[in-house]
This record gives C-alpha cells, sequence and structure tokens, in this order.
C-alpha cells in the first residue's frame, strides 16, 4: 500500500470537508473496541492482532477507527503505516453530574490534557472527542450553556496542548440542542433505520453544523436482532445518504463483535462487519463496496451545467476563480465569463483560460451581464457565482445532486470566508449586511445568495431572468421571490459552498453597503409586499448569516421530552430581535439622536438624554462586536472594534443609499400627461368612484390584473391585496400619499354588469410619520420658547400649509388613477358611467320612469 | 359633511389661526400678570427688609426688562414712583435702583422714537 503522499500530515478543516495535503479526506471509519483489558489494563488489542486488524480495514476501503480509549504510541504508529486516521475519544466519567463537583470538572480537564499530550501531535491522529454522548438528564440538570461552557473549556484545553489537533465533542439526538461554539467540526452518533427519516435528519443535522463538517460519528444494526442482508442493505444505504447529504465523513459501529465495555464482555449484541474472530461478514463486503464508492455515489442524471461568472474590474480574484472552476468534479460543464466592460486586467486574464468562453460588453450591470450569460449558455442548468468566489471542486456535484433529488428548480449553498483572505476581511464576514442565505425548513430556501446559485434554464427564461434594474445586486433577491412567485421551490445544499473573498477595506466594504441599501430601495419599489411599512424586508424564514445582532428578546426553548427522555431533544430558537437593527438605523438616527441632540444646544437639560440615545445605539454596536464569531487565526486586536465601527457605520451608508434611491427613484413621468388628457376641466376635486359597464362578463380580477401589468410597467410601486386587506391593489406611487383600489362587480341582466372601482387616497405612513414628529417637536419647541417668544405659537400654521401640499399628491394620484381606469375601460371596451351628481332621496314617479328606462337600456 | 370634508385643510388652517391667537394672547396675558406677581413680590420683600431674597428677585426683574413691553415698563415705573422719592440718591435701597433703571431703560427706548421724530422734521 502506497500511503506515501499524505504521510506525516495531519488533517484539517476545509469548509464542510476536511483535507489532507492538498486532496479532500473523505472519513471512511470503522469503531475499533474497546477490548477486553489485558494484564496492563490496555483496552487494545495485541499489536499483531491490530496490525492483522489495520490489513482489514484496509481492505474494507476505510482509512479511519474510531476508539473510546487513547490508544498507546504504538497503535498511532501502526496506524500511520497502514494509512489508517485515529479518531480518539477521550473517556472520563461523564454519567456523572461532573458539573457539581469540582474535582470531577478538574479530572475530565486533566484527563483530556493527558489524552492530547500523550498522543503528541502524532499525525495519525485526526481528531479528540471530548466527551461522548453526555446523557440528557444529566445536561438537564446541570444547566445547557454550563455544559456547552464545559464543552467549549475542555476544547480549550485541548488545543492549548495542541493547537493544530481537531477536536470535537460526539453528540447525538437526545442532546442535539446543544452547541458549543468551539469544536472544529460536528459529530453525531445517529441510529436511525428508516431511510426517509434519516435523510430528513441529515439536513437537520447539517443545518445544525452550519458552516463546519458534519461527521457521523456511529451507526450501525445489530445482526443478531435483524438480517445480515437487511444489515448491509442498511448500512449501505446509510453510507450512501450520508455522503449524498454532504456529510464529511461517517464512522461505521463498529469493526467487530468483539467488544467489552462496563466490566463484561458483550454477547448479545453483534453491530460488527467481522465475528470475535474477525470473519468478514455480508455486511463487511457491503460497506467494502459503499466505500469504494464514496464520497461521490453517481447522480441520478448528470445534465450539463453552464457556469456563469459575472465580472466587472474582478480581476484581483478573478485568476482564482476560474482556476477553481478547472477543477470541479462533475461530468458536463461549460464555463463563461462575461466580462462586463472591465477596466482592469480581466481580458488578459480570461486569455489564460482558452477553456473559459469570455464574452465581453459595455458595462451594463450585473443583471444584464448575468442575462448575456444565460442567453450563452448550452447547460440544462445555469450555475452562477462571482469574481470574487473560488468553488469547492465538489460545488456543482452536490449543489445538482440536491437539486435533482428533490425536485428543486433553484439552489443555493454557503459561501465561506477563504483561509488565506485577509484579517480585515473576516472583520468585514462578521459585520452586518453580508451575503446570507434564509431558510424555510432544512431544505427548501427563500433567498439563497447571489454568489453561489443555480437554476434550470427554462424556469429562468420563463420568468425573463434577471431584471436589468439591479446593476450593482438586489438581483439574486429578486429572481428568488419571483420564481417562489410562480409556484417554483428553491433549495439549500448545505455541502455546495463556494469561498468568498470579502471586501478587504472599510472603505470597499461601505461603497458595497452602499450598493445594497440602492438595490433594497428598488426591491421595495418593485416588491413592496416583501417590504414593511417601516422599510424593513420581511422573510418567513430565518436569515442565516456569519453576522449576530447579540440580541433575542423570546427565549430559547428546548424539548426534552417527559422526564427528559426525549429522543430527538430540539432546540427552538427565537428569531433575533430586531431591536439593536433599530436602535443603529439611520432613521433612529435622524428621528431621536440627532433632533434632540440639536434641542440639546437650545436646551440643555436634553443632554442626557441626547447622550442617552447615542450611548443606546453605540451599545448595541459593542454587544454585536463582541458577540462577533471570528475566526482565530485572523483575530487582531484592532477586529472586535472594528467590527463594532462598521456595525455602526453600515446601517446609515445603506441607509442613506436606500433613502436617497427611493426618493430619486420615484417615477412618475406620466401622471400629468394622462390627468391633462383625461380629466381636464374636472377642477380640484376628483370623483373617487367610477362605474364601468360591460356588455359582456368582463371580469373584475382581468381588470385588476390588466391595471396592475400597467402600473408596475409604468414604474409605478403597486402592491396586490394579500388576502387580509380591504382593498384590491395599493398604489404607493405617491411622495407623500397613496391610493387604494377596491373593486365591486353588479350582475346586470342577460350577463352584462357594472365593475364599480373606488379610489380612497390616504398619506403614507411615512408621510403620517414625519408630519406628527414635526407637529411634536413644534409643541415642544413652542411649549419651551413660548414665554420668551410669545408669537412662536403660530409655527403651528405650518401644519396646515403642509397638508395642503399633502391633500395635492393625494389629488394627483387619485386622479391618474382615475385616469388609468379611464384609459383601460376603453382598452377593455367598458362604458363609463358617470356617477349621477345628486340623488333625489324620494323619486317622483316621473323620475322613477326614467331611471327605470336608463336600466333597461343598459341592461 | 360634504363641506367639512372639502374644506377641512382650510377648517383646519381657521380653526389652527383662532388656537394660536388666543395661545398668543393668553402668552402675553400671562407674561405680564407673572411680572407683576414678580414685582409685588420684590417690593414686599424689600420692604420687610427680606434683602437676599429682594437682590434675587431685583436680578430677576433686571433681567427680563428688555423684553417687557412699553406699557409694562411705563406700569412698573408709576409703580415704583409712588414707592419712593427719585430725587434723593438712595442707592441701598433696591425699589429705587429698579426705579431709576426702568427709567433709563425707557430713556433708551425713546432714543429711537426721537430719532424718527428728528427725521421727521428734517423731511418736512
Amino acid at each position: 500500500m502506497n500511503y506515501s503522499e499524505s504521510a506525516g500530515q495531519r488533517v484539517r478543516v476545509d469548509g464542510k470537508f476536511f483535507r489532507l495535503g492538498r486532496k479532500k479526506f473523505h472519513l471512511k471509519g470503522v469503531t475499533y473496541g474497546p477490548f477486553a483489558p489485558d494484564a496492563e489494563g490496555c483496552t487494545f488489542a495485541s499489536r499483531e492482532q491490530t496490525a492483522r486488524d489495520f490489513q482489514q480495514i484496509r481492505q474494507l476501503g476505510a482509512n479511519l477507527v474510531r476508539t473510546y480509549y487513547v490508544p498507546p504510541r504504538w497503535f498511532l504508529d501502526l496506524a500511520e503505516d497502514h494509512g489508517i486516521k485515529v479518531f480518539v475519544d477521550v473517556p472520563w466519567p461523564k454519567h456523572l453530574c461532573f458539573l457539581d463537583d469540582a474535582l470531577r470538572r478538574d479530572d475530565a480537564r486533566r484527563t483530556v490534557d493527558e489524552a492530547v499530550a500523550r498522543c503528541g501531535k502524532h499525525p495519525a491522529v485526526f481528531a479528540f472527542s471530548v466527551v461522548n454522548e453526555i446523557p440528557p438528564d444529566i445536561v438537564r440538570w446541570s444547566g445547557v450553556a454550563a455544559v456547552e461552557k464545559f464543552i467549549d473549556e475542555l476544547v480549550d484545553v485541548a488545543k492549548k496542548r495542541d493547537p493544530d489537533c481537531l477536536c470535537t465533542f460526539a453528540c447525538f439526538p437526545p442532546t442535539e440542542f446543544l452547541r458549543p461554539r468551539n469544536t472544529d467540526f460536528v459529530c453525531f452518533n445517529v441510529y436511525l433505520h428508516h431511510g426517509p427519516t434519516f435523510d430528513a435528519y441529515l439536513a437537520r443535522l447539517q443545518s445544525i453544523a452550519g458552516s463546519r463538517p458534519l461527521v457521523l460519528g456511529e451507526f450501525g444494526m445489530d445482526s443478531i436482532r435483524h438480517a445480515e442482508a437487511e444489515k448491509s442493505d442498511f448500512l449501505t444505504q446509510q453510507i450512501e445518504l450520508a455522503c449524498r447529504n454532504g456529510a464529511a465523513g461517517s464512522v461505521v459501529f463498529s469493526y467487530t463483535d468483539d467488544w467489552y465495555r462496563g466490566g463484561m464482555q458483550i454477547e448479545d449484541w453483534a453491530f460488527g462487519l467481522t465475528t470475535h474472530d474477525r470473519q468478514p461478514k455480508a455486511s463487511f463486503f457491503a460497506v467494502q463496496k459503499a466505500y469504494a464508492q464514496a464520497p461521490h455515489f453517481p447522480l441520478v442524471a448528470t445534465p450539463k451545467v453552464s457556469v456563469v461568472v459575472a465580472s466587472y474590474n474582478g480581476g484581483k480574484t478573478l485568476p482564482a476563480c476560474l482556476e477553481s472552476l478547472r477543477h470541479l468534479n462533475y461530468p458536463d460543464y461549460e464555463v463563461i465569463l462575461v466580462d462586463d466592460g472591465s477596466k482592469d486586467n480581466t481580458p488578459e486574464i480570461a486569455k489564460r483560460y482558452p477553456e473559459v468562453r469570455t464574452i465581453q460588453q459595455d458595462n451594463m450591470g450585473l443583471s444584464v451581464a448575468r442575462n448575456v450569460g444565460i442567453a450563452a449558455a448550452q447547460g440544462e442548468i445555469v450555475a452562477f457565482t462571482d469574481s470574487d468566489c473560488r468553488a469547492d471542486e465538489d460545488w456543482l456535484h452536490y449543489l445538482v445532486g440536491d437539486m435533482l433529488r428533490y425536485n428543486f428548480m433553484a439552489m443555493g449553498g454557503h459561501n465561506f470566508l477563504p483561509p488565506e483572505d485577509s484579517p480585515v476581511a473576516a472583520v468585514v464576514m462578521a459585520s452586518p449586511g453580508g451575503p446570507a442565505h434564509v431558510l424555510l425548513s432544512d431544505r427548501d430556501a427563500e433567498h439563497v445568495p447571489g454568489c453561489n446559485m443555480a437554476f434550470y434554464k427554462k424556469v429562468l427564461d420563463d420568468i425573463g431572468g434577471f431584471d436589468p434594474i439591479f446593476r450593482k445586486a438586489g438581483d439574486d433577491v429578486d429572481v428568488c421571490w419571483r420564481l417562489m412567485e410562480s409556484g417554483c421551490r428553491i433549495g439549500f445544499s448545505h455541502s455546495g459552498f463556494v469561498w468568498h473573498y470579502r471586501r478587504s477595506t472599510v472603505k470597499a466594504y461601505l461603497k458595497q453597503q452602499a450598493g445594497y441599501g440602492e438595490a433594497e430601495a428598488m426591491l421595495a419599489r418593485k416588491h413592496p409586499e416583501y417590504f414593511s411599512p417601516l422599510g424593513g424586508s420581511i422573510w418567513r424564514g430565518r436569515i442565516y448569516s456569519e453576522y449576530q445582532s447579540g440580541f433575542s428578546l423570546g427565549r430559547s426553548v428546548i424539548y426534552h421530552g417527559i422526564f427528559a427522555s426525549g429522543f430527538f431533544q430540539k432546540l427552538y430558537q427565537p428569531q433575533p430581535s430586531l431591536g439593536p437593527a433599530l436602535c443603529s438605523s439611520l432613521e433612529y438616527h435622524i428621528c431621536l439622536t440627532l433632533p434632540v441632540t440639536v434641542l440639546a444646544f437650545l436646551f440643555p437639560a436634553l443632554w442626557p438624554a441626547a447622550t442617552l440615545l447615542f450611548l443606546v445605539s453605540i451599545g448595541a454596536s459593542v454587544v454585536a462586536g463582541l458577540k462577533a464569531e471570528l475566526p482565530p487565526r485572523k483575530q487582531r486586536w484592532w477586529s472586535r472594534p472594528l467590527i463594532i465601527l462598521l456595525h455602526s457605520l453600515q446601517p446609515i451608508e445603506r441607509g442613506l443609499a436606500r433613502f436617497k434611491n427611493r426618493f430619486q427613484g420615484v417615477r412618475r413621468p406620466i401622471i400629468q400627461p394622462i390627468i391633462d388628457l383625461q380629466t381636464k376641466g374636472k377642477g380640484r376635486q376628483i370623483p373617487r368612484e367610477i362605474t364601468l359597464w360591460s356588455r359582456g362578463p368582463v371580469e373584475r380580477y382581468h381588470l385588476l390584473e390588466t391595471m396592475q401589468r400597467r402600473l408596475l410597467k409604468d414604474g409605478w410601486l403597486c402592491s396586490e391585496d394579500s388576502g387580509w386587506s380591504d382593498f384590491d391593489l395599493e398604489i404607493s406611487g405617491g411622495r407623500l400619499a397613496k391610493a387604494q383600489i377596491v373593486t365591486v362587480h353588479e350582475d346586470l341582466e342577460m350577463g352584462r354588469r357594472n365593475i364599480r372601482c373606488r379610489i380612497h387616497t390616504m398619506w403614507r405612513l411615512g408621510t403620517g410619520i414625519l408630519f406628527w414628529a414635526l407637529a411634536v417637536t413644534m409643541v415642544l419647541i413652542i411649549s419651551l420658547v413660548a414665554h420668551s417668544l410669545p408669537w412662536s405659537w403660530m409655527l403651528l400654521l405650518v401644519l396646515p400649509v403642509l397638508m395642503l401640499f399633502i391633500e395635492h399628491d393625494e389629488q394627483m394620484l387619485a386622479a391618474a388613477m382615475r385616469a388609468y381606469l379611464r384609459e383601460l375601460a376603453r382598452e377593455l371596451d367598458l362604458i363609463i358611467v358617470e356617477p349621477e351628481p345628486k340623488k333625489p332621496t324620494e323619486p317622483t314617479a316621473k323620475e322613477a320612469a326614467a331611471l327605470s328606462a336608463t336600466g333597461q337600456n343598459q341592461g | 359633511m360634504t363641506f367639512m370634508r372639502r374644506f377641512r385643510i382650510w377648517l383646519a388652517f381657521g380653526v389652527l389661526l383662532v388656537f394660536c391667537s388666543v395661545m398668543v394672547v393668553r402668552q402675553f396675558e400671562e407674561n405680564q400678570s407673572r411680572h407683576v406677581e414678580l414685582r409685588e413680590a420684590f417690593i414686599l420683600l424689600e420692604a420687610k427688609g427680606y434683602r437676599p431674597q429682594a437682590q434675587k428677585l431685583f436680578q430677576q426683574l433686571v433681567r427680563e426688562l428688555e423684553s417687557l413691553p412699553d406699557t409694562a415698563l411705563l406700569d412698573d415705573f408709576d409703580r415704583t414712583l409712588a414707592l419712593i422719592d427719585p430725587a434723593g440718591p438712595e442707592q441701598d435701597n433696591l425699589i429705587w435702583r429698579y426705579h431709576w433703571t426702568v427709567s433709563n431703560e425707557m430713556d433708551q427706548r425713546s432714543q429711537g422714537a426721537l430719532g424718527r421724530a428728528l427725521k421727521m422734521a428734517e423731511d418736512l
């Protein structure tokens, strides 16, 4: 056997996987022992037996053994000779209430420290598990946070002894709520015999693992209670499912039936792949076959994928991006580079990659570049990444695999900070506003980031591709929302990830945030239904981001089951609170900090209030800065102060850009011509009701759809009834006012009908807030200065003047909506029935006859 | 109702105008009565020999002097004239000092009127 290539090297974490040297290291493991202790109390087999076992384990195709005791040095040497890594469980009495007793805690710390010291940075050691399966009732007894803290402490003890060693703790479903922060990867022992349940649970474990690799620490089946054939199928299926779900490795329990535990030889369980005397069972050969294929089990199909990279001045990171795309582990793909008018060396770099189809165009923005890529794509699937990303070699394998397996029309995945990126980039990663994904469940997404997403080309064509108005950002959000509106499901692949180089200077980061702010304003105009009246985006799912706001008003709840006996003890986490975000928002500073500070110059008594408001905002930033998770190797003394600064600046920069675009971008170019054309001479008071009479059964839904389409086309902000409203359409196109249109149809004789439309105008929420904020501020000022300036009361007269302006806006909006309705009536061949100027309370017989005649004529 | 709805802004303007006017007048009256109250308190304290307290109110009255309307100034002048002998120097008497301060303020204000009167005479 030739293991020289990786000899002497240690395994390291690489995104969601492990790497040994330059190659990925997928764990194919078996548990080994413990065996009956010898005269010296050693729970390992003899050296000769171990050598024979290792040879057989290599024949199995495994590359790792998991031991439940700290192995002697010769064992590690032997493992190294056979190219086997050892996953060491450090045993200490975790089944006792260890947190109640300082001596037991010290004992645990000492045991971990001695275990790491004993292994002495041996290259055969894969990782240490500082504790295995803490009983759930003990966790509940001692407290979840305290146990998590102690696990982290044990990891710190191990890292202090050997900073490069990998550490984890072996968890299992009854304590899946435990989330220590310092472990390098997530390890779970799972015994679930039902395939679909196991599949779903793996997705859940991947959600828990987040950006860390997931390892199945134990799984297996008893040969005594189940037929060997069943066990073989089961193990094959579980290894395959683990691989398909992107687990970084799996460890079968166990190598042999020879198992000594709790002071006795276990005879009534036979989980082994071999018998006591190491005779291979049928399951041995099944696992051998599965391990030979792992981790890349063939996909159900391999449709051609077109990878589109849109680049604008991305020359700095483009080589890494294109280089990574050269080595993708996928049989049929092409790479299309769309150079969006770059002024740097992008064209020269592109020439170095002849296999990449390069399309040059003038700078027209991100969406247009992506649309050009889609048009040029020959693949059935189009995947997108950015020039500041480099893809993991299995990116497409997992992205497409999950897409096909679960019938998603679109797919996205993680984007991680590359290990070689700068400490400033790490700070940017931990700051707000980074690319995030929003998950509805463990597999279904509501939004996937633009730097890692894939779609069926057909569905992109069906929705018309990316909207060209999004030149810098926001295109991915828009596409996701439009896809979901058209009934498509978007999936999230936990293992199809890319490395994303973050902005490496504060200036570049703030510029990026300004771009996001502009995009947000455009999104709010295009999809007002996804934004709250205060301007924040509304997501149904949970946002997953490296950035932590640090606050949560709600309390985490754990389902422990009766008497803490639940098999799956799930953690329900509350949504992060919006409070801190509000306290550092631009709106907070404009509406509170700034006015109170200005007033404090006039009235020094307000200085404490102004200071408090400022401190609240800074406090929110400080908490977020302290809570931010930074890669230990990227931490510098200035990292956290910089995060605090960015946390304070980001909402202001982004908010300014958002407001600037929102006010500049309000488009009402066609109001006046339409009003002039349709309602000339009608005076200022526009009738708010209009009745459209149809000869045939024209549906009001059709009218509303046509109206909405027309309004959107003309650039209005138009949202439809969500099912909870009293209106059909809401038009927020006015600067100060908005309009709501409500319709009703009245069936007349002969299948004819009236469609009555009512236009209701009102102030926009922002207008109301500003107006009343101004009114309150004025009253406040007047009450303070009226003593010396009695005429200051006259300031209040400004308010009705403002109301006049708002009224004018309402009138204009009503006139425009009425004009639209009239124009639509003409298009749809409807007759406009003008309302009667006055309705007599008691019509005379003559008038009644006349009215009746009119009705008959209409009918 | 239609009328109210149609002209609601003008109605609001009218209502606010009335409200503001009332508040302005009320504020002037309140200021005036507060000043009278202050002045009388000052006179009482000075008369009864509460020197430090009277001194405090004196300072306040002097501070307010500039913003007092002419009528209030004249009222103060008349009120203090009845209590002191303006001819005899009574530097220790705060009421006497206040009287002369008021008198000087009136002189100062009349300078503007004098200037305008002279200009009028020149123009004719």
